[in-house]
C-alpha cells in the first residue's frame, strides 16, 4: 500500500441542502479514514482507500490510497485530492450513498468575478482566465489567457464584453505566484502548502463576501 | 434522482357500480384501458423513478388502504428531503408533477406536514380496493389580487366598437380564468398572462378603432388571435389542478393531469428569447440607424471586404430609456393542427414535441425559425415599404432612381433591399431586359416578395444567433423537421435556394462564395441521406442541386446575396448574440468535452441551474428515435432548471 504524495489539489466546492457537513457524516465512508490536519489550521487530511485505481496505477499493485484534503464550514465541503479523477470518483461512489439528497456542486460566479476583477481591480489580479466567446458559435469557441495582470492589457478589456468566463486563476496584486484556480462548476486547484490554504480560504471568504 | 426507462398511466373512471365515487388504478400501457375505455375514463402517463419503487411498469389495482397524494409544481429532487422508503413516487407533466403513494396515515402526515411547510400545493384521494373515498386539499398560500379582476371587468363593461364587443365577453372570462389559476402558482406564468391582458387593455384602450385605418379589425384580429392560444392554454396548463376531478384537459391522453410541465418549459423558451433578443430591442436599434447620416458608403458598391460590412452596427446603438417601447408578450401552446407556428402574439409547438421533443425530428429548437419571423416581421415593419402610404411608395421610388444615395443608414439599408427585390423578380421572370419601376409595379413587386425576403432574412438570422454558424447542425434541423410535414414536395426548390443562402453567410468573402456555399449544403444533405434521417425531400434536393444548380439555383442565390449581406452587417450583433448564446452555469473547467462541461446527465434529475434553455436543447437533442421519458426529462430540465436571471 502506497500514499500518494500530495502537491497539486483539485477538487469540488459542494453544498448539503440537508444542513451542516459533520466530521462524523464523512467518517461514516469506511473508505475514508482521518489522518491529520493542516498545520494548525481547519483543514483535515484523510486517506482514502479505493477498490480500484484512478490515477492509471496497475490494477494488480494492490490496495489504492489517496490522500484527501477537506474544509467544511457549515453546509459547505471543500473536497480536494492530488489528482483530478479522485474528488468525482469518492463523490459518485461514496458521498452520495451518504448524503440525501445528494452533495450539490457550488457554483462560482466566475464570468462575473472577472468581469468585476476587470472593471475595478482590487488585491487579486487574474493570472488566468478561459472563456467561452458565444457570439461566433463554431467559428470561434474559446479563447485562454495566461499573463501576470490580465486586466491590465487593454486588449483583454477590450473583449471582455464578447467573453464568458468559467476558468480562472487568481493572485495576489502585490506579486507572487498564482494561489487558486476555480471553475464555473465548482472545481477548485491550488498547490498545497500551510500558507496557501490561509490564502484559499481569504480568496474564498472574499469570493463570497464581495460577489 | 433517474428517471426509470418505462412509463405508466394512471387511470380514473366513475365506477361501474353507478356510485358517485371513482376508481382509480396504474396501467402499463394505455392498450389496457382502451378495451374498457368509458364515458368518463381520464388517464395521463406517470414516470417512474429509479430506486424509488417505480421503476418498472406493471399494474398497480390499489388493494387495500393507500393515499394517493398529487403534489407540484415542484422540482422533483425536493421530494428528496421528506421521502420514506416504502413510498412510491412517480413524476407527472401536469402542473401537480409529482405523484406520492403511501399507504401509512402518519407517513401520509407528514408528507402533508412538509407541503404546508413549503408552501407546496396538493391534493390526497384517500383510495380503499381501488375506490376514491375522500379527496383532501392542501392550499398553497397566495395573495388574491384585486386589480386584475377589477381591470378585466372594465374591460368587459367598456364601450367599444361594436364589431369588438362580443369578442372582449368572450375574451374575458377566458383570461380570467387563466388569471385566477395562475395566481397561486409559485411565479412566472401569471405574470406572463398579465401582461397579455395589459397589451390587449393598451390596444383596445388606445386606439380609436373606428377613425383608424382598416377600423376595429386589427385589434379584431387580436384579440381573436390571442383567444385562440389563452384557450388552448389554458386547457393544456390548468387542467388536472385542484380539484382534479372537475377539471379535465382536451388532449385524451393526458385528460386527467394535463401538461403543464410542458407549458411551463415552452414559456421559459419565449422568456429566455424576451429577455435576451427581447431586451436588446433590435427594431428599435435598427431604426435608430435612421440617425446615422455621416460616413454612409453606397451599398451597392462597397466591396465585401471592407470593415464596413463586419462592423457592429447594432451594438454600436446606444438607446436612451426614454420612449422605450413595452414588448408585445407572445403566449405560447401546443397544438397539433398549427405546428410550429408564430403570429404577433403566439406562439406554438407541435403537440408531438413532448412526446418526442428528445429526436431531431421534433426538436423544440425548431422554435427559434418562428421566434426569428417574430422579431424579423418587427425589423422589417422599419425596412419595408408600407405598401398603404403613398409616402413610402414615393420615397422607394426615388431611392430606386440612378444615382441616387440614402441620406442615412437606414435608407442606404432600404435602397440595397429594394434594388434586391428587382434583382429577385428580373431573376424569376427570366427577364433580360430591366422592368420600367413605377408606382403600380412597385406596390406588385413589395407585394409579391414580402414572404420571400422574410424567410431568407429569417433563416440567416436564426443561423446566426441561434445555430452559431454551425452548418451541419442547421442543415440537419431543418431538413429533418421538414421531413415531418407531408405534401410539401414542390416546395423543394425554394428550401434548397433558402439553404444555399444561409450558408453563405459563412462565405460572403470568398471568390467563388456560392460553389462554397452549396458544396457545404450538399455534403450535409447526403450525410442525412447516408443516416436516413432525411426523408424522401434530402433525395429530392440533392437531385435537384444536381440538375438545376446552373440554370437555376445559381441565379437565385445571387439575386437575393444582398439579403445575407443585410442580415449579416445589419441585423447581427456579437454583442447582443452573446446574450442570446452564453451560458454561464454548469460549465466544467478545463477544455470543452462533452456536452461543453455541462454536468447534466440525460434522464437525471437533479436541483441543477442552467441558464440558457437553448443551448441545453442544442447539447441533449440528440436522437434519432423520440423517447417519451427521454422527452419528459428534456421537458423537466426547461421547466424547473432554468435560471437565466442570474446570468
Amino acid at each position: 500500500m502506497t500514499v500518494d504524495y500530495i502537491k497539486t489539489l483539485s477538487g469540488l466546492l459542494l453544498d448539503s441542502p440537508s444542513g451542516a457537513i459533520e466530521k462524523e457524516y464523512l467518517l461514516s465512508c469506511h473508505r475514508l479514514k482521518f489522518f491529520n490536519t493542516v498545520g494548525r489550521t481547519n483543514w483535515e487530511v484523510y486517506s482514502y482507500h479505493s477498490p480500484e485505481p484512478l490515477r492509471g496505477e496497475e490494477p494488480d499493485s494492490g490496495s489504492f490510497v489517496y490522500s484527501v484534503v477537506c474544509r467544511r464550514s457549515r453546509s459547505r465541503l471543500l473536497i480536494l485530492g492530488s489528482g483530478r479523477e479522485i474528488v468525482p470518483y469518492i463523490l459518485d461512489k461514496e458521498l452520495n450513498q451518504i448524503f440525501n439528497p445528494h452533495l450539490r456542486r457550488v457554483q462560482i460566479a466566475v464570468d462575473p468575478l472577472v468581469k468585476a476583477i476587470t472593471m475595478r481591480p482590487g488585491d487579486y489580479v487574474l493570472s488566468f482566465a478561459h472563456a467561452r466567446v458565444p457570439a461566433f458559435g463554431v467559428n470561434l469557441r474559446s479563447v485562454s489567457f495566461y499573463g501576470d495582470d490580465l486586466a491590465n492589457a487593454t486588449f483583454f478589456k477590450d473583449h471582455t464584453a464578447l467573453m464568458t468566463f468559467f476558468t480562472c486563476g487568481l493572485r495576489q496584486a502585490i506579486g507572487g505566484t498564482e494561489i487558486v484556480r476555480l471553475s464555473n462548476d465548482g472545481s477548485i486547484s491550488f498547490i498545497l502548502s500551510e500558507d496557501r490554504v490561509i490564502e484559499v480560504e481569504r480568496v474564498l471568504h472574499f469570493l463570497r463576501n464581495e460577489h | 434522482m433517474k428517471l426509470a426507462n418505462e412509463y405508466s398511466f394512471l387511470n380514473v373512471e366513475y365506477c361501474a357500480n353507478g356510485s358517485p365515487c371513482h376508481s382509480v388504478s396504474i396501467l402499463p400501457t394505455l392498450k389496457n384501458v382502451l378495451p374498457t375505455w368509458a364515458v368518463s375514463t381520464r388517464v395521463s402517463p406517470i414516470f417512474g423513478i429509479k430506486g424509488l419503487g417505480t421503476a418498472s411498469s406493471s399494474t398497480l389495482e390499489l388493494r387495500g388502504d393507500w393515499f394517493l397524494t398529487f403534489l407540484g409544481p415542484i422540482h422533483p429532487e425536493r421530494i428528496l428531503e421528506c421521502y420514506q422508503k416504502k413510498w412510491k413516487i412517480w413524476l407527472t407533466l401536469g402542473l401537480f408533477n409529482l405523484l406520492v403513494l403511501n399507504r401509512d396515515n402518519e407517513e401520509k402526515r407528514k408528507l402533508l406536514t412538509w407541503a404546508r411547510d413549503g408552501n407546496i400545493e396538493c391534493e390526497t384521494w384517500t383510495i380503499r380496493n381501488g375506490e376514491v373515498l375522500r379527496v383532501h386539499v392542501t392550499n398553497r398560500k397566495y395573495k388574491k389580487s384585486v386589480s386584475w379582476r377589477r381591470e378585466v371587468s372594465k374591460l368587459y363593461n367598456a364601450r367599444l366598437a361594436p364589431e369588438l364587443t362580443q369578442a372582449v365577453k368572450d375574451y374575458c372570462p377566458v383570461i380570467a380564468t387563466a388569471l385566477a389559476r395562475s395566481e397561486k402558482l409559485p411565479e412566472g406564468l401569471f405574470s406572463d398572462l398579465s401582461d397579455i391582458n395589459q397589451f390587449i387593455m393598451d390596444d383596445l384602450g388606445n386606439h380609436d378603432q373606428q377613425s383608424e385605418e382598416g377600423g376595429p379589425y386589427p385589434s379584431l384580429g387580436q384579440l381573436l388571435t390571442i383567444h385562440a392560444g389563452l384557450t388552448r392554454f389554458t386547457s393544456q396548463t390548468f387542467s388536472g389542478t385542484s380539484r382534479i376531478f372537475e377539471t379535465e384537459c382536451h388532449l385524451r391522453g393526458h385528460s386527467l393531469l394535463g401538461i403543464g410541465v410542458p407549458s411551463i418549459a415552452l414559456a421559459h423558451l419565449t422568456e429566455f428569447i424576451q429577455s435576451t433578443l427581447g431586451a436588446a430591442r433590435l427594431p428599435e436599434r435598427f431604426a435608430a440607424l435612421g440617425s446615422v447620416k455621416t460616413n454612409v458608403p453606397d451599398l451597392c458598391e462597397l466591396k465585401i471586404r471592407e470593415d464596413f460590412w463586419t462592423r457592429d452596427h447594432l451594438g454600436e446603438v446606444e438607446l436612451s430609456d426614454e420612449g422605450e417601447t413595452s414588448q408585445v408578450p407572445l403566449l405560447s401552446y401546443f397544438s397539433a393542427r398549427d405546428g410550429f407556428k408564430s403570429t404577433l402574439t403566439t406562439i406554438s409547438a407541435p403537440l408531438s414535441t413532448i412526446s418526442s421533443c428528445n429526436s431531431l425530428r421534433w426538436s423544440l429548437l425548431t422554435i427559434t425559425h418562428e421566434l426569428s419571423h417574430v422579431l424579423i416581421r418587427s425589423i422589417l415593419a422599419e425596412l419595408y415599404p408600407d405598401l398603404e402610404s403613398e409616402r413610402s411608395i414615393s420615397a422607394s421610388l426615388e431611392l430606386l432612381e440612378k444615382g441616387t444615395r440614402g441620406a442615412t443608414l437606414l435608407e442606404e439599408i432600404q435602397r440595397l433591399l429594394l434594388i434586391t427585390i428587382v434583382q429577385i423578380d428580373n431573376v424569376s421572370a427570366n427577364r433580360l431586359e430591366p422592368l420600367e419601376i413605377d408606382s403600380e409595379t412597385i406596390v406588385i413587386l413589395l407585394e409579391q416578395w414580402y414572404r420571400e425576403v422574410q424567410e431568407i432574412l429569417v433563416h440567416v438570422f436564426d443561423f446566426l444567433y441561434f445555430y452559431g454558424g454551425e452548418i451541419d447542425k442547421y442543415v440537419e434541423g431543418i431538413w429533418v423537421s421538414w421531413g415531418t410535414i407531408p405534401n410539401i414536395k414542390n416546395r423543394i426548390r425554394e428550401y434548397v435556394v433558402r439553404t444555399v443562402c444561409t450558408a453563405l453567410v459563412n462565405h460572403l468573402e470568398r471568390a467563388n462564395a456560392e460553389e462554397m456555399a452549396r458544396d457545404q449544403v450538399v455534403r450535409c444533405l447526403r450525410r442525412l441521406r447516408k443516416d436516413g434521417t432525411g426523408g424522401a425531400y434530402v433525395k429530392r434536393a440533392l437531385k435537384y442541386v444536381a440538375d438545376h444548380w446552373e440554370d437555376e439555383i445559381l441565379p437565385r442565390v445571387v439575386a437575393r446575396k444582398d439579403l445575407v449581406k443585410i442580415v449579416r452587417a445589419f441585423l447581427f450583433s456579437a454583442t447582443i448574440a452573446t446574450s442570446v448564446r452564453k451560458e454561464t452555469t454548469g460549465l466544467g473547467g478545463g477544455e470543452p468535452s462533452e456536452k461543453e462541461g455541462y454536468t447534466l446527465k440525460s434522464g437525471s434529475l437533479e436541483l441543477k441551474e442552467i441558464s440558457n434553455p437553448f443551448h441545453f436543447l442544442e447539447l441533449f437533442t440528440k436522437s434519432k428515435r423520440p423517447s417519451a421519458v427521454e422527452s419528459a426529462w428534456m421537458l423537466y430540465v426547461l421547466a424547473f432548471c432554468v435560471n437565466y436571471n442570474d446570468s
